[in-house]
């Protein structure tokens, strides 16, 4: 049921602007990947390529064995056996969530003993059997972020693409909803396409992160090594609460532009002009690393349940920092970076 | 598949709108004549041929949509008010002369012979004439005007239709021309329609309207449309100018390319034959009061036929078409 | 040669599907597009360039003897002859004045129905739609039966005569335009406001605007758009007029384009070269102001009101609103309850001149409007079968290229509507005289696919051709107010074009395709000027014997017909409406607040 994917050299313009330019992506059948990346980046244009909305002007996407689009060869959405969540759900309003499990099913002129077993085990596992004769709008946002799942679910789809699918739920019930729809999907074993643009929710889902920056993939890797190693700026830039210090490498230390006579020893950076890496929770007392010390100003802070969460002048820069303890605003904080830590990227 | 399902729908419901196929009848009659559909529905009862009555609206209307087909006329039958029109659309073989032995069996009266076209482009049924119609309860019985020439007395009250849109009302304005001499006739008429908003009005009955509403004093209109208000007891007469009535024939035409000449033939003897004459006054609108022209038929009762009628010169008439109506657009419409 | 793309079909299939497959795109891309320019060029398209050639091409449809020489002959000789020059200022500086007075009023109803908290809004808000479906030519029939020297409020002593005689010139022709305009600019006011709603107002509030700041420098702007389309809109229909140009303006002797077109085309022989080149003029005038309106907001955001009903806060008005609630009543009787009045009177009356005299009354006209059998019964039962098939061709048709348009992009949305908004100004009569020189002139057309001309499926097509823009508009917005997402969930979850089409689609815009299936019934038992040209061998249809039975002075049974159709088209509207409402209400007003939930990305 579940499939492989693989696109090759896609690329697709929208009003002489390219949104996709030779883009590659391969993801292994069973695998959950998650579309990362700014708006405007291309993300939702590549999956509604996958999912056949849109037309790519070239390339080819292959599903499986089964080649699903070409400049030669078109399967239309509807033949392509794919699945999506939506962004608002797309719930039908007219029809009962039962209606709405099945509807696709009895499209496809599937045996009716097929659709019921089919639908009956889709609003199982999403514990949605008790409202099944409920319309949508009957429901609440949760409930019916199920519902758009378990529709996914009976349709058994060789591939699931998820697009945005927390963004319309609060704060509280966004973590519930993403763990308890990962568990489905690890059970049914699909094969995943998730698209966000938030890093937190990307992290938590995904064996594959692909970050998108106009039209291309800046980086594809696990969640892990994108996190240890971004590959360059914009990468590092929007895995959240990184800061991403300019500054000039010479002779293994960096030195932050414009940020007086303090340098860390970052062993490995190519000398010359670069940008430092600075992940929150890596900041430490000033003595703990004597070497690595930095000197700045404490703008603001925030209380964050483990921590504090700083921001921290450093020279015209402004870094975030994670402290044990909220030092009043204006005076002056010296930490330390452990050196193996240190990363400096080309700028 | 969806455009297929599209085109098929599309297709599927045009042929739907096929439900009423194409006139199959026997005979299709253009007129703008109100006693066409009874005449019609009689001739059917007798002969069992059937008739497709078309009117689209007055007489210009009518006109228009024959013209509007051009060469590949419609109608087998035409029956219309006024015979410059039928002298022209015969010209432009759009129809037929018609037989001489139809001419033959009818026993028309002396009115009705004089009306014979020689180019036998129509064949007349019945006449009718201008006249001038007084509202008699604003015009007091010593005012009431005897000739075209008095109606200068009424000036910027007078309802006339426009002859650019009346076959009738040219027949008027040349007949006025004839009688009164083209340059009197012009000094007169700008001397008396002076009111554009009543002189180019479109229809008889916008005329009526005019003249029963009070908007004009008096009207230049056929005078049948006139009887019909008297018969229907409105406060209206009819009088006939002392210069002297020119004879509006109502004819009836065949067209060029009628394919059903032997039913159009039958139609006109029935128009022509006792039965025909009495559907033709069986109603109570304008034009059933019309004058008979056939020996032994009388007109319905209130219709006035002693007339003295003035002959007008086709010749002429259809000469100056053009420029008179032009003429007329320019000075008395808009 | 044949690349199998798709491994899993069988080698024929393969080669089949495949091809198949190859062609989808294009098909996809370009087939849509080409099936609604197919609709719109032989409906509309085809019949109007012929009527405009012969601007140009005055011989072409000669009876002695076709030619196709070109001439600027009868475009110099309209632009020289005194009349024609006239009419042409005479259309515009209606057009203008009415269209002003019409988004005036038509605006200042919106906002009263929307945004006021008035006793009565409910009544007052079916108002417009009552108006709108009145046909003009029956509303300057009636106000001409109210208002000339010898007509009811004469009779009754309520009219000055200074009035009566001002009223059959410029005046009384804006006077009666804007009563029967104003539900236009009403509906298109009105759904900006809807879009608008009333958060950017609040927030105006909060940074201390007062009420008239805010109307002028937050509301007024953002409602520009619709403001100006529904000048352009009421400028056109004005402009393209049939029904009071034939009726009060000929009375008045205020010549319009309209009519020079109408007695140019109802001659012998008929001035082809006039009627085309005042057409084209008409055009002109009317493409003018588009474009005038393109240019002037080039640069304005199409998107800065949303289609979506955003909620809006009542104004209370207090006391005031008393005072609003009489003006708004006000309008009703002049825009409907005088007019109706005025035909019920008249089909209830045995003459004009003796009024209201007690003896005057009688049931003859009614009675013989509805005895079977009767002339007047029998075109208006044709009336009825013509409207209903008119309004179930026009509204399918329209429900599947709004369908097909929804899928292809933004650029051939804005042509399509362009073009029906196009259509809204063409005259009838134009087109209707069109039809006859396409399906009775033009070779190869005459028998195609069947014999057509003096059949009542052409005037079924007539009627179609000018009830789809309407019927586009409505159904295309109420498409664009789906979120696109609910198809396309469809489409993944295996269901075909038609499924889509009439299991997801149709029940979430069930609603609007019967507003348009309505709207088009009831526009088409008036629909005058098609009626008039296309008049089918086998009968005349209402509108023809209304306004014949008029011109020959029979306007009590005139009157009869006239309220015989209104009474059997409403009817039959309620019949289908309210019960609908009811069924589908409970369905589809629960779902729209999550429809409007979600935007996409």
């Amino acid at each position: 049921m579940t499939a492989s994917l693989h696109c090759a050299g896609i690329s697709k313009s929208l009003g002489g602007r390219a949104v996709l330019s030779d883009l590659d992506l391969a993801i292994k059948a069973g695998e959950v990947v998650s579309l990362l990346g700014p708006s405007g980046s291309g993300k939702t244009t590549l999956l509604r390529s996958i999912a056949g909305l849109v037309d790519p002007e070239k390339g080819t996407i292959t599903l499986g064995d089964r080649v699903v689009w070409s400049e030669k060869a078109v399967v239309p959405p509807e033949k392509r056996r794919i699945g999506m969540v939506f962004q608002d759900y797309a719930l039908w309003p007219h029809m009962t969530v039962a209606g709405n499990l099945s509807f696709g099913l009895r499209s496809q002129r599937l045996p009716e003993q097929e659709v019921a077993t089919r639908v009956g085990h889709a609003l199982e596992v999403t514990r949605l059997s008790p409202y099944r004769e409920r319309y949508p709008a009957e429901l609440s946002g949760g409930q019916q972020q199920r519902v758009a799942i378990a529709r996914c679910l009976a349709a058994r789809p060789a591939l699931m693409l998820f697009d945005e699918p927390l963004s319309n739920l609060d704060a509280a019930l966004r973590e519930d909803m993403r763990i308890e729809m990962m568990e489905l999907v690890r059970r049914e074993a699909a094969t995943v396409i998730y698209v966000t643009h938030d890093q937190a929710e990307a992290m938590a889902v995904s064996d594959r992160i692909a970050v998108m920056r106009d039209g291309r993939i800046a980086q594809f890797d696990t969640p892990r090594a994108i996190y240890e190693r971004p590959a360059d700026c914009f990468v590092a830039g929007f895995i959240g609460g990184f800061s991403v210090v300019p500054g000039m490498v010479r002779d293994g230390m960096f030195s932050v532009r414009g940020g007086g006579a303090d340098s860390v020893r970052t062993p490995g950076a190519a000398p010359g002009e670069g940008m430092l890496v600075v992940r929150p929770e890596d900041a430490c007392p000033a003595d703990a690393h004597p070497g690595n010390r930095l000197q700045g100003k404490v703008l603001s802070s925030a209380f964050q349940g483990r921590c504090w969460r700083l921001a921290v002048e450093l020279g015209p820069q402004r870094i975030r920092l994670d402290w044990p303890e909220a030092p009043p605003v204006g005076t002056p904080l010296a930490f330390s970076l452990p050196p193996e830590r240190c990363i400096v990227l080309t700028a | 598949m969806k455009l297929r399902t599209t085109f098929g729908l599309a297709f599927g419901l045009t042929a739907l709108s096929i439900a009423a196929p194409a006139s199959a009848a026997d005979l299709v009659l253009y007129d703008a004549l109100d006693f066409a559909g009874p005449v019609a529905k009689a001739f059917q009862a007798k002969t069992g041929l059937t008739v497709d009555v078309v009117e689209p609206g007055s007489t210009g209307e009518t006109l228009g949509k024959i013209a509007a087909e051009g060469s590949n006329p419609q109608f087998d039958i035409v029956w219309l008010d006024g015979s410059a029109v039928m002298e022209r659309m015969a010209a432009d073989h759009v129809l037929q002369p018609i037989p001489a032995e139809a001419y033959d069996k009818v026993s028309f009266t002396d009115l009705g012979k004089s009306l014979i076209p020689q180019s036998h482009s129509f064949l007349p049924t019945g006449t009718s004439t201008t006249a001038i119609e007084v509202n008699t309860k604003k015009v007091k019985a010593d005012k009431m005007p005897k000739s075209w020439a008095d109606l200068e007395a009424f000036a910027g009250s007078v309802a006339a239709k426009d002859p650019n849109l009346s076959g009738p009302a040219y027949q008027w304005l040349a007949g006025l021309f004839q009688t009164n001499g083209v340059d009197g006739g012009k000094a007169l008429l700008a001397k008396t329609l002076t009111n554009k908003s009543l002189s180019g009005l479109s229809s008889g009955g916008k005329v009526n309207k005019a003249v029963l509403t009070g908007d004009a004093s008096v009207g230049i209109n056929q005078d049948s449309a006139i009887f019909s208000k008297i018969a229907a007891g409105e406060p209206v007469i009819a009088i006939y100018p002392k210069e002297g009535s020119v004879s509006l024939p109502q004819g009836l035409g065949i067209s060029a390319k009628t394919q059903h000449m032997d039913a159009a033939k039958q139609f006109i003897d029935f128009v022509t034959s006792a039965e025909g004459q009495a559907a033709m006054q069986n109603g109570d609108d304008t034009d059933f009061f019309y004058i008979p022209i056939v020996k032994g038929v009388n007109a319905k009762p209130g219709r006035e036929t002693n007339i003295a009628y003035t002959h007008l010169d086709d010749q002429v008439a259809s000469k100056h078409e053009t420029e008179w109506k032009k003429w007329y657009k320019d000075n008395f419409v808009q | 040669m044949t690349m199998v793309q798709n491994p899993d079909a069988a080698a024929l299939a393969g080669g089949v599907g495949s091809a198949l497959n190859r062609a989808w795109p294009a098909l996809a891309r370009y087939g849509g597009p080409a099936v609604v320019y197919f609709v719109f060029t032989l409906l509309i398209g085809l019949p109007l360039a012929l009527v405009l050639l012969q601007a140009v091409m005055p011989g072409l449809f000669a009876v002695d003897g076709a030619t196709g020489l070109l001439s600027v002959e009868p475009l110099v000789s309209i632009f020289s002859s005194p009349s024609t020059a006239v009419s042409i200022l005479h259309s515009l500086e209606l057009g203008l004045l009415a269209a002003f007075t019409t988004t005036l009023l038509g605006g200042a109803f919106a906002v009263l129905v929307q945004r006021c908290d008035i006793p009565l809004r409910g009544a007052i808000s079916a108002v417009p739609w009552l108006v709108f479906l009145t046909p003009s030519y029956l509303k300057a029939l009636a106000w001409v039966l109210l208002m000339s020297s010898g007509g009811y409020l004469a009779q009754l002593g309520l009219l000055p005569p200074a009035l009566g005689a001002g009223f059959f010139g410029l005046a009384g022709l804006v006077f009666v335009h804007t009563l029967s305009l104003f539900p236009l600019a009403t509906f298109i006011i009105g759904s900006a406001l809807a879009g608008l709603g009333s958060e950017l107002e609040d927030a105006a509030r909060l940074s201390g605007a007062g009420a008239l700041r805010i109307w002028l420098r937050v509301n007024g702007p953002l409602l520009a758009p619709a403001i100006v389309l529904s000048f352009i809109a009421t400028f056109a229909e004005v402009l393209s007029d049939f029904g009071l140009a034939s009726t009060i303006a000929r009375m008045s002797s205020f010549g319009v384009l309209t009519y020079g077109i109408y007695a140019a085309a109802s001659d012998y022989p008929v001035d082809f070269p006039a009627a085309g080149a005042q057409a084209l003029v008409l055009l002109a005038l009317v493409l003018l102001v588009v474009v005038a309106d393109r240019l002037l907001r080039r640069h304005a955001d199409p998107h800065l009101i949303s289609g979506r009903a955003k909620p809006a806060r009542l104004y209370n008005l207090g006391a005031w609103r008393w005072l609003v609630l009489a003006a708004a009543l006000t309008i009703t009787f002049l825009a409907l309850i005088m007019p109706l009045g005025a035909i019920a009177v008249r089909a209830l009356t045995s003459t004009l001149g003796h009024g209201l005299e007690p003896g005057n009354f009688t049931l003859a006209n009614v009675t013989a409007a509805l005895s079977p059998y009767t002339a007047a019964n029998e075109g208006l039962v044709r009336s009825l079968f013509y409207a209903g098939l008119t309004a179930i061709i026009a509204s399918t048709l329209a429900l599947l290229l709004s369908a097909q348009l929804d899928r292809s992009s933004p650029v051939m949305r804005t042509a399509v509507l362009g073009l029906s908004l196009g259509a809204v100004a063409i005259p009838g009569i134009v087109l209707g005289f069109g039809y006859i020189l396409v399906w009775n002139r033009l070779p190869g057309f005459r028998d195609w696919p069947f014999p057509h001309y003096g059949d009542g499926s052409l005037l079924v097509m007539g009627y179609v051709a000018a009830a789809l823009p309407y019927c586009l508009v409505v159904i295309l917005s109420a498409i664009g107010q789906l979120a696109p997402s609910l198809t396309d969930a469809a489409r993944l979850n295996g269901v075909g074009a038609v499924r889509r089409l009439l299991s997801v689609t149709l029940p979430l815009i069930l609603l609007s395709v019967v507003t348009a299936f309505l709207l088009t019934f009831i526009r088409t038992v008036f629909e005058l000027p098609m009626s008039q040209m296309l008049i089918p061998q086998s009968g005349p249809p209402a509108p023809t014997l209304i306004l014949k039975l008029f011109s020959h002075d029979r306007d009590g049974l005139a009157c009869a017909i006239a309220l015989a159709a209104m009474a059997a088209a409403g009817g039959a509207a309620a019949l289908v409406w309210y019960p609908l409402k009811r069924f589908v209400a409970p369905g589809l007003r629960r779902p729209r607040s999550n429809i409007a939930s979600g935007e996409p990305s």
